[in-house]
């Protein structure tokens, strides 16, 4: 028998009362199968490991822990920061597709086209909007300060002036504006309050991480299909723009009378076929960033109670202080609709799937489930959510919030970019194209 | 009895040390969980007067038992972060605040004061729109640079954080002859039930108070104990009173290191008798250390910075320059020598270069050179020694043509031959520099790993043979050999030994480099390895094993892993 559905009813519960956490642990494997070589984010420096067989350097994020008695080496293969931008791209996704609702600030560069490619902005974000959900800081981010709402500034309008009050203690401007804030966590440090603007703890933590990882080595070599030698060209920039680079001596542009020698990028390769992609690449062997065979991975997501018992709405989305007798209960509405916000962007996640970059990709090894933590260390659970389960749960605890007056608005805030914003970048954008014929640099 | 209990939600624990901040914090210092339980007290609008005297009452409690697991530092936690101050449009701050003043100062009021600030509400308004419409209009100015930083590449900023990852998730935080009243009690688990991170925001905790006994379970066990190594930072008596102080300044804004008491730790066992920690025969007292460090000529230039490998060299040539300034029957706790010529078996000074290894980019440079003396020197050899020191750097003077206005100038040269010569000038006070202080050799450890090879004083064999079983041999052989250098050093017999060709510690080199010893004499030339000792018990350094250790080669790092209660 599989375990039951996580209701509106048992999240609501767990809001309202005593527990600490909702948590999920998910097992996963390689896509390619058990013990397929995968290849964690590197980062800038290497560190020493210890491994058995001796001293290790590698640029993974490497750890030890003790599981069973037993040292065993884990290696981080999502952060924090990345899975909650993950995260949030599901939701976008469920949200564009019209499969869930809530309060979304986006910024619409539909109308910003151009019949020169390069100055068009129409299709930034993919769709034309960049949201609050895509940009880095949220709801708090520059490009909404920087665009317009009914020819205000952004912050200078009635819903930006309100954002700007906002605090833990008085959460609903957030809420009915972009509640993804609240679940994921945002500091308004550059708006008109400075370092005392609104500050918001994320609610949601996720993390993956591999266990029993052993470290490998990568090779990487090219034999060129063309058969082109190191010697061959050189390679010059052309004179016509359009063509990029010639072999050709008297096609190629000069300087000085000199013709110039092709580069992308500039430095020692000039002129050589590896500058245009082509030639031979002596083979390496990477052992620092060779990739690793795991025994399994694992992500660990959880939604913090009591950050989100801490936000306080004493105003209702109107504006409005609640009825006496109704605050507590509205409070509580708020807050599960922000719970069922965060599962189900862990469940939306969870079906786009564990691909986290090339060569490191996952499955799950069952069903997402939740279990609701105590304080005392045991939990209450499993429950399972689907994304059908997911879509439920956001619709009800939408619904039950409205009835309190703690509704969300059906259609986003909708900002265009200031006229100023658009002429810079396309002022910039020219700029950079005149210089890439001068220069011979992308 | 009472105890409060933290569990790591999410299985780490990510705080900065307070005096070390890139160093991970572990276990989590009783002061921090009184800060995450003040603020806490401070989520609510109008924290109540239970929750505060409550707060006192534990800040009054004094410095609690703290039992915790080992943890594991997580090697990297880089975090980018797009930046969120640049525009590409002049800001109206100014004018937003104005109108926002002026709309919370016009609500409430009354009839002609009402009517008044409604206009000005609205003069306001207009001004801010007039404002909008200017600063967002395409006139031609501006940075494109800005709108390219904003729209198409945000440019980031690291933010590096130490990460620790501990065996079980519970710690708890005890207090075994203290009982809170009912009140008490019932605030203090309700504060606890708001706590939801400790340090970064990503280390989700729960906290709960409970009461009666609490066991030991796996965990290690630290006690307040004024014959303390560690450090941990407590709430002093009146911290909630200092804290509030703090908030009127920092606002939650600037970055800030609370005020704290510093209380000494020892760890204990379950049933609460002190760990025993062991000592190595050599005294681990900074203030008994006499180090200097590697310096340029007196009249400028640059340090001769040597390899490790030449550890032996470097330390006989000190010991060489000491001994012609001391009294031919100077003590045989200082020369080695007994009376009759012959060498002491008792422990004696050792001359210990010290390299800059261990850390991720260590060159296995020498930085300096530390005569070491055994643990129990009298004070009259301490004397003598101190006299030695000041002839030889006297003489040192003089052949340098230094003028000195403060004594001896401090100053000494070595000649290594063909290595060449290097210049050492003695540390009047601890070095900045981790590398030269005697805690970084000495903080008490279970696990030790080679920096200086180890001069094994019986021939194990041919642990390079192509024979397996041979090479089998030969290194139990070496292990026994290490373990009885152990023993023979005053240390405890270890748990066990293993035997590397290379160091583990960063930047050393190899044991084979460290060959032949000793470079000269007619002595047998022994086998150098490298080892990794661990103990049952942590050891007090300084380790330095084997053949050589009078000589600056057995010397070993401590490397258990960073627990901030034991000692910098």
């Amino acid at each position: 028998m599989s375990a039951p559905t996580l209701t509106y009813e048992i999240l609501s519960e767990a809001v309202k009362g005593a527990a600490a956490a909702i948590r999920s642990r998910t097992r996963l494997q390689p896509v390619g199968g058990p013990g397929d070589k995968v290849f964690p984010p590197t980062f800038g420096e290497t560190i020493d490991i210890e491994l058995s067989n001796g001293t290790h350097r590698t640029r993974y994020a490497m750890e030890r822990r003790r599981i069973d008695g037993k040292d065993i080496l884990c290696v981080l293969l999502d952060s924090v920061a990345s899975q909650a931008n993950r995260m949030e791209e599901a939701l976008q996704r469920a949200w564009d597709e019209g499969r869930i609702q809530f309060p979304i600030v986006r910024v619409n560069f539909t109308g910003q086209t151009d019949e020169d490619p390069r100055l068009d902005l129409s299709t930034l974000g993919g769709d034309g909007y960049l949201t609050s959900l895509e940009t880095p800081h949220r709801l708090a981010d520059a490009l909404l300060r920087d665009s317009m709402l009914d020819g205000l500034r952004f912050r200078a309008s009635e819903p930006g002036l309100a954002f700007t009050e906002a605090s833990i203690h008085h959460a609903t401007p957030v809420y009915s504006l972009s509640p993804n804030a609240l679940v994921f966590g945002m500091w308004d440090s550059t708006g008109p309050k400075g370092g005392q603007g609104a500050k918001f703890q994320r609610a949601l933590v996720s993390e993956v991480v591999g266990v029993g990882a052993v470290p490998g080595v990568k090779t990487a070599s090219r034999i060129d299909p063309a058969g082109i030698e190191i010697n061959a060209g050189p390679v010059f920039e052309a004179a016509d723009a359009a063509e990029e680079w010639t072999v050709h001596e008297d096609e190629a542009a000069t300087e000085k009378g000199k013709s110039i020698p092709f580069s992308r990028r500039g430095g020692e390769k000039a002129g050589k076929p590896s500058s245009i992609n082509h030639g031979n690449v002596t083979p390496t062997i990477d052992s620092e960033a060779g990739g690793v065979t795991l025994d399994h991975a694992e992500q660990v997501t959880v939604l913090s109670l009591p950050v989100l018992r801490r936000l306080r709405f004493p105003k209702n989305v109107a504006g409005d202080p609640h009825p006496a007798e109704g605050a507590a209960e509205a409070e509580t509405g708020a807050r599960t609709a922000l719970a069922a916000l965060a599962v189900a962007a862990v469940s939306f996640q969870r079906e786009e799937g564990f691909d986290f970059r090339s060569r490191c990709a996952f499955i799950a090894e069952g069903p997402l489930e939740f279990e609701v933590l105590t304080r005392d260390g045991a939990s209450e659970g499993p429950y399972t959510l689907d994304s059908a389960g997911a879509i439920t749960l956001v619709r009800k605890a939408a619904e039950a919030a409205d009835e309190l007056g703690m509704g969300w608005p059906s259609d986003p805030v909708e900002l265009v970019p200031a006229p100023k914003l658009v002429e810079l970048i396309r002022r910039s954008r020219k700029v950079a194209a005149v210089a890439d014929v001068e220069d011979g640099e992308d | 009895m009472f105890a409060l209990e933290i569990r790591f939600l999410t299985g780490r624990y990510a705080a900065g040390r307070a005096d070390a901040p890139g160093e991970a914090e572990w276990p989590p210092h009783p002061a921090r969980v009184f800060s995450a339980l003040t603020a806490a007290l401070y989520e609510q609008v109008n924290p109540s007067p239970e929750d505060r005297n409550a707060l006192d009452w534990l800040a009054q409690a004094g410095a609690p038992e703290v039992l915790a697991p080992n943890a594991a530092q997580r090697h990297l936690e880089e975090v980018y972060v797009p930046v969120n101050d640049v525009n590409a449009l002049t800001d109206i701050d100014r004018h937003l605040d104005r109108l926002s003043t002026a709309m919370a100062e016009s609500e409430g009021l009354e009839e002609e004061a009402a009517a008044k600030a409604s206009r000005e509400v609205k003069k306001l308004r207009e001004k801010v729109r007039e404002r909008s419409v200017a600063t967002a209009t395409a006139d031609g100015t501006g940075t494109p640079e800005n709108a390219v930083k904003i729209l198409e590449r945000r440019p980031r900023h690291p933010r590096r954080f130490p990460v620790m990852v501990p065996e079980h998730d519970v710690v708890h935080l005890r207090w075994p002859n203290q009982s809170p009243r009912p009140a008490v009690r019932v605030a203090l688990d309700r504060l606890c039930a708001r706590v939801a991170r400790l340090g970064h925001s990503s280390s989700l905790v729960s906290m709960r108070l409970v009461e009666g006994e609490v066991e030991v379970v796996g965990r290690r066990l630290w006690r307040p104990d004024p014959d303390g190594h560690g450090f941990l930072r407590v709430p002093l008596p009146d911290q909630l009173r200092l804290l509030d102080e703090a908030f009127d300044q920092h606002q939650q804004v600037e970055p800030r290191i609370l005020q704290a008491d510093s209380a000494r730790y020892l760890e204990a066992r379950p049933d609460g008798t002190p760990v025993a920690r062991a000592h190595s025969g050599f005294s681990n007292r900074p203030g008994e250390w006499i180090i200097y460090e590697v310096a340029g000529p007196p009249g400028g230039g640059r340090r001769t910075l040597l390899d490790l490998t030449l550890a032996q060299q470097v330390a006989r040539a000190l010991r060489g320059t000491l001994l012609a300034s001391l009294d031919p029957n100077a003590p045989a706790t200082l020369t080695g020598h007994g009376k009759d010529g012959r060498p002491t078996s008792r422990p004696h000074l050792a001359f210990v270069p010290l390299g800059d290894v261990g850390y991720p980019y260590a060159s296995g440079s020498i930085l300096g050179v530390a005569m070491i003396p055994a643990r129990d020197l009298s004070v009259q050899d301490r004397d003598i020694l101190l006299e030695g020191i000041f002839h030889a750097e006297q003489a040192a003077a003089a052949d340098l043509g230094m003028r000195s206005e403060t004594g001896s100038g401090r100053r000494l040269r070595l000649t290594l031959g063909r290595h060449g010569v290097v210049h050492l000038r003695r540390l009047a006070e601890p070095a900045d520099r981790k590398t030269l202080t005697a805690s970084r050799w000495c903080r008490p450890a279970r696990r030790w790993i080679s920096a200086t090879a180890v001069a094994l004083g019986r021939n194990p064999g041919n642990l390079r043979s192509r024979d397996p079983e041979v090479v089998g041999k030969a290194t139990e052989a070496a292990e026994a050999t290490v373990g009885d250098a152990c023993t023979y050093s005053g240390l405890p017999a270890p748990q066990v030994v293993w035997i590397h060709r290379r160091s583990l510690a960063s930047g050393a080199a190899a044991a084979n480099r460290f060959m032949p010893f000793p470079d000269q004499g007619d002595g047998p030339r022994r086998v150098c390895v490298h080892t990794e000792i661990v103990f049952d018990v942590p050891v007090i350094g300084p380790v330095l094993l084997g053949a050589g250790r009078f000589f600056g080669l057995g010397l070993h790092l401590p490397a258990d892993p960073p627990f901030s209660v034991g000692g910098s």
